[in-house]
């Protein structure tokens, strides 16, 4: 059945109808031989709207018309040596995706093989045999083709992030946890060792998130992502305002695992950056939509307003997560993913809101946030003193080497003075053991994990990929240069904390999940292709394609 | 009039990248153009042409996707950047390599468009 249907398309778009030099959209004229008759010659025309007898004609002899009918309603297995020829060659495509989507090639090329050797006046049977022959070994092109489709590992970028991963685990040991019972004295955080078997468990427990998420085929998220945007901030919803941790058959064990921390669930800010994929994934399927895809785009980044506000604790990570979906929606705009969305219209719009809410934002402040910014430029500045603390023991850090001695006679040890070590100032606490050279080559290998990142979704042929790739990519490099930053003295708000060094359940959970996504997304980078955009079907209808 | 094989497998990916490097084509309308361009001296067969696009594709040098037309999907293919930086190249190459066989067997010599 599968043929005869294959047949029939083949027929209607028969090839050998088509002028193959001439322009889409205008009537083509084929003939097969010079001199042919122009009334034997098939006529097609893609237009739209055409009259059905002008269209698709791909019978040489009049009255073939009744034989084709009479062709297609043999039974199934009437063509053994192409089912065969395509059995064989499927037996060697070990992918699914791979496999379907050959098959489906190269099943269309045999049909329009066959169809242009019936033009030439050969029978169905003799012209399918024909073009099967034509194919060549199928058990070689099998091979070949599953060669080239096969999932592949970024193993480069996986070795750098497992690397890094260690690294983190024993940096944070020897700058940090090690140190001894003095710090316990000193410090407002729970330093105990305890913590850090904890943070080995989490970082394994991520790595082994990563490992699951990279072998899931990306484009599934993608594919779920509006359903998937909505669990995600209900889930958030219920668990922050509804009291649906409570819900759980009463059981209170759930609050071991998101405890709240001065009236809000602060850990699960960094929950919002599983958000940043699955915005790539609805961008993506509103292609071709126009304004309303560009609408639903803002009414997702709106929606993260509320529900950051939930969930409680600092604003930093969900304007970090706000400010990468609207890049992501402009990058959206800059590919013509919109049709009628101009740049031009969208860049003024976005001026606008940005003016407008800057000037909201400025009015409603806090006194805290406003005296911190202030604390960027002005001295002595009595709420600035984290910034100010900060870069005195930064300018006291020596370039190698330890500055513990020299930091304690003035008083400046990192832990005596700046609560948050384990999290939010583990980078200052590192440079105070470490020295400035051996952080600037820390600081130098995390820009290149970033480069082979980066490289990974811009050389990915798939734009759903490219853009959740480089959502994700764009979220943690923002996180971390801001962690790194607020980590020497230019603190504006609070981050969740610097991949790979901060202690953190769901943090390094929720960072290991998205590097998943990015050696997913290289993984399947031949496997997942292209599909016309929607705007196209709307219209042109004829050109939908068969689900 | 056969083709010489050995010499052919070597070039084919530079013909498809020409042909692409004119006009998006699918994997049929390939083989037809150049049968037809080369006076039925290349006929490429469809076993060697798949592999040969999708490998192509997977090296960057080629961009796909999918079109409808008439009910069924036809996969396009379409040359990138990258893949017209190597089509000058071995355009090049193939110009330098008849031009030397030209010169040692003495007859004209016809420099590729």
């Amino acid at each position: 059945m599968r043929w005869r249907r294959i047949f029939k398309k083949a027929r209607e778009g028969c090839p050998a109808n088509e002028s193959l030099g001439q322009k889409q959209g205008k009537a083509a004229v084929y003939s097969r031989e010079p001199g042919e008759k122009q009334e034997e010659a098939a006529v097609y025309s893609r237009e739209p709207g055409e009259k059905q007898e002008e269209a698709a004609v791909c019978s040489r002899e009049p009255g073939e018309k009744q034989e084709e009918a009479a062709v297609c309603s043999r039974e199934p297995g009437q063509y053994p040596e192409a089912e065969a020829y395509m059995g064989k060659l499927k037996e060697q495509i070990r992918n699914p995706m791979a496999r379907k989507m050959a098959a489906e090639e190269i099943e269309n090329h045999i049909a329009d093989q066959a169809c242009a050797y019936e033009s030439q006046g050969m029978e169905r049977e003799k012209a399918v045999e024909a073009a099967v022959r034509q194919m060549g070994d199928p058990v070689a092109v099998g091979v070949d083709l599953d060669r080239i489709h096969r999932p592949k590992m970024n193993w480069p970028l996986f070795g750098m992030i497992a690397a890094f991963s260690i690294l983190g685990l024993i940096l944070q040991y020897m700058c940090f946890y090690g140190l001894g019972e003095e710090l316990r004295e000193y410090s407002q955080a729970n330093i105990s060792r305890e913590n850090f078997y904890r943070q080995c468990i989490y970082t394994f427990l991520g790595l082994g998130a990563m490992t699951g998420v990279c072998f899931l085929d990306y484009s599934r998220i993608g594919r779920h992502s509006r359903a998937g945007g909505l669990i995600l901030l209900l889930g958030i919803l219920m668990v922050c305002q509804m009291g649906g941790l409570h819900l759980v058959n009463g059981n209170r064990s759930w609050f071991v695992l998101f405890p709240m921390v001065n009236g809000g669930y602060p850990y699960l800010k960094c929950l919002l950056y599983l958000f940043v994929p699955l915005f790539g994934g609805i961008l993506y399927k509103n292609r071709g939509t126009g304004y309303r895809g560009l609408v639903e785009g803002f009414i997702w980044i709106a929606a993260l307003f509320p529900v950051g506000n939930w969930i409680g604790g600092g604003i930093g990570g969900t304007i970090d997560v706000i400010l990468v979906c609207l890049v992501m929606l402009f990058m959206a705009v800059g590919k013509g993913w919109f049709k009628t969305v101009t740049r031009k219209r969208l860049f003024a719009a976005a001026f606008s809101i940005m003016v407008l809410g800057s000037v909201a934002a400025w009015g409603n402040l806090r006194s805290y946030q406003l005296t911190r910014l202030q604390s960027l430029f002005v001295e002595n500045n009595r709420e600035g003193y984290l910034n100010m603390t900060v870069r005195r023991i930064m300018s006291n850090l020596s370039l190698r080497g330890n500055s513990t001695a020299v930091l304690s006679q003035k008083g400046l040890l990192p832990w005596q003075n700046i609560a948050g070590i384990p999290n939010d100032f583990i980078f200052l606490q590192m440079a105070t053991q470490l020295g400035i050279i051996r952080m600037l080559c820390i600081c130098g290998g995390l820009a290149a994990l970033f480069y082979v990142m980066v490289l990974a979704v811009v050389r990915q042929k798939n734009q759903m990929g490219q853009m959740m790739g480089l959502g994700c990519v764009m979220l943690l490099a923002l996180e971390t240069v801001r962690t790194v930053f607020n980590n020497l003295g230019f603190y504006v708000a609070s981050t969740n904390g610097l991949m790979f060094f901060s202690y953190g359940k769901v943090h390094t959970i929720t960072v290991y999940i998205l590097l998943g996504v990015v050696l997913s997304i290289y993984r399947y980078k031949d496997l997942v292709w292209e599909k016309e955009e929607k705007k196209t079907f709307k219209k042109f209808p004829g050109l939908r394609p068969a689900e | 009039m056969g083709s010489d094989k050995a010499m052919m497998s070597g070039n084919t990916s530079m013909l498809i990248l020409k042909l692409l490097s004119e006009k998006e084509m699918y994997g049929y309308e390939m083989i037809e153009t150049l049968r037809q361009r080369s006076g039925d001296v290349f006929e490429l067969k469809a076993g060697t042409l798949y592999p040969l696009l999708h490998g192509l594709e997977a090296q960057g040098l080629l961009a796909c996707y999918e079109k409808g037309f008439q009910g069924k999907m036809r996969k396009y293919y379409q040359i990138t950047r990258e893949g017209k930086g190597y089509l000058k190249k071995r355009v090049k190459e193939w110009s330098d390599y008849s031009q030397a066989v030209s010169q040692v067997l003495g007859g004209a010599v016809y420099e590729m468009a």
